[in-house]
């Protein structure tokens, strides 16, 4: 059996104070479903007992208590070691609940699971990559000097890096984030891995990871430097890709030369070596995710995120082959059912299509 | 009157990844016996030319591999199937990519 993780009234009463611009009950919503998740089963089950005698809840179930106390969603996060090898997904060093390994790689990839398995709850009430409570299993040192990061349709595999160029790619969270969204994108739009579907792909991993990075800064749109692997790509001045300003994530780096995303559609280019191009024209829907944010203010998960979120998961708008037109329709009529037609929020998302020629 | 040798290289080249940077290692076949390169041209279509790898994995942000041989490119595939004498070769210049 599933909790229902937002009732239809509670959604109701979220989009009217959505449409309000208040998000004072969200954020309640949000804080106890948190601290539900966090009590030990005889915590929960006194509070059931304590709520039934004043009323609140009624007898049926308070009987299926302790069955509903097992189900209530929490991440279930595995971290295996390859040992420099190829094995996946190799020897388990740290599983839920257990004390940190002493592992930085091991432990920054737990840690940057949890905060993103409680995103996507806390936001979206998203269950996991599935929604339906899939295992997060992640491996780090694999292979010997591995410049990468992947998600390989079941788990994320983590490389530590050659040390000169790249450090390990457990060191910042929106890598993390970035390789966990794709398995969501897997689960709901799949957008095709070339062309304009396969750069929004890569879009969608970013600007959840941007975001997953912002919320656990507590950055605001103002604060955020938005840069994606500014840890992982070695050198103060470098990171691999800058949402704000596509091009200028590293400028003459001695290795890598200059960024070549491009922030606009005149800047497209089809590179058959990277399935057309996903990793460079992503930097276009990227900068509409940027721009929308910065117009609209505040914290970009509150408003833009919500929409941008209800768009991956609308399949019938965003098919697998989905063009960058097809997705800003896709939020466009997502902002419109959630802040009206001539909000402030649907103005800055067309604003910012707009702005990168889409 | 001087001869140009003309040199023939057979390139690994990794594609893709998060950072979505490419990077090669070649090895230059003058070095290797001519049997080699008679091996290679059996491996190597002229007409077609391969330039996406697994376009129906459903992995991302994995790395690609493509060899590179007399302007051709193809794609390197776990089943492909290659001489002892080639996957020697095709070892060493994984190993010069970690692959």
């Amino acid at each position: 059996m599933r909790l229902q993780l937002i009732s239809a009234a509670e959604m109701k009463s979220k989009l009217l104070k959505s449409n309000l611009g208040g998000f004072s009950e969200d954020e309640e919503i949000r804080s106890r479903r948190q601290t539900y998740a966090k009590l030990n089963t005889d915590e929960k089950n006194l509070l059931a007992r304590l709520q039934f005698k004043a009323g609140g809840v009624k007898k049926s179930a308070l009987a299926r208590t302790k069955i509903d106390a097992e189900v209530i969603p929490k991440p279930s996060r595995l971290v295996y070691s390859a040992e420099n090898k190829r094995t996946l997904p190799g020897k388990l060093v740290r599983e839920e609940g257990s004390k940190a390994s002493g592992d930085t790689d091991t432990d920054n990839v737990y840690d940057a699971a949890g905060a993103t398995w409680d995103f996507y709850y806390s936001l979206f009430g998203r269950n996991s990559i599935d929604n339906a409570g899939m295992k997060l299993i992640q491996t780090v040192h694999y292979l010997n000097k591995y410049d990468n990061a992947f998600w390989d349709g079941k788990q994320m595999i983590y490389g530590d890096g050659d040390g000169k160029i790249f450090a390990s790619f457990t060191s910042d969270i929106d890598i993390t984030a970035h390789e966990l969204t794709h398995g969501i994108v897997q689960y709901e739009c799949n957008l095709e891995y070339k062309d304009q579907s396969g750069a929004l792909n890569e879009s969608l991993a970013d600007v959840f990871g941007i975001m997953i990075k912002q919320k656990a800064l507590n950055h605001d749109v103002r604060t955020s430097d938005w840069l994606i692997g500014e840890n992982t790509l070695l050198g103060d001045e470098y990171a691999i890709r800058s949402l704000k300003a596509p091009g200028t994530a590293y400028v003459n780096h001695p290795e890598l030369g200059t960024d070549p995303q491009p922030a606009h559609m005149s800047g497209y280019s089809n590179d058959p070596s990277d399935n057309g191009g996903v990793h460079l024209n992503s930097g276009i829907p990227n900068h509409a995710f940027y721009l929308a944010a910065v117009e609209t203010g505040g914290f970009s998960w509150d408003k833009i995120g919500q929409v941008w979120y209800r768009a991956m998961c609308n399949t019938e708008l965003v098919p697998v082959n989905a063009t960058f037109s097809q997705f800003k329709e896709a939020t466009l009529a997502e902002s419109i059912i959630l802040f009206g037609t001539g909000s402030t929020v649907t103005s800055a998302i067309e604003n910012a299509w707009n702005a990168v020629g889409v | 009157m001087a001869f140009k040798i003309k040199q023939m290289k057979l390139k690994l080249i990794q594609t893709g990844g998060f950072a979505g940077k490419s990077k090669y290692a070649e090895e230059d076949l003058s070095l290797h016996p001519a049997q080699l390169q008679q091996e290679l041209e059996q491996h190597f279509p002229t007409a077609v030319v391969q330039t996406t790898a697994s376009k129906a994995s459903p992995s991302r942000d994995e790395f690609e591999y493509f060899l590179e041989y007399k302007g051709v490119r193809i794609a390197l595939t776990d089943g492909m199937k290659a001489t002892p004498v080639i996957e020697d070769l095709l070892e060493r210049l994984k190993e010069q990519l970690h692959y």
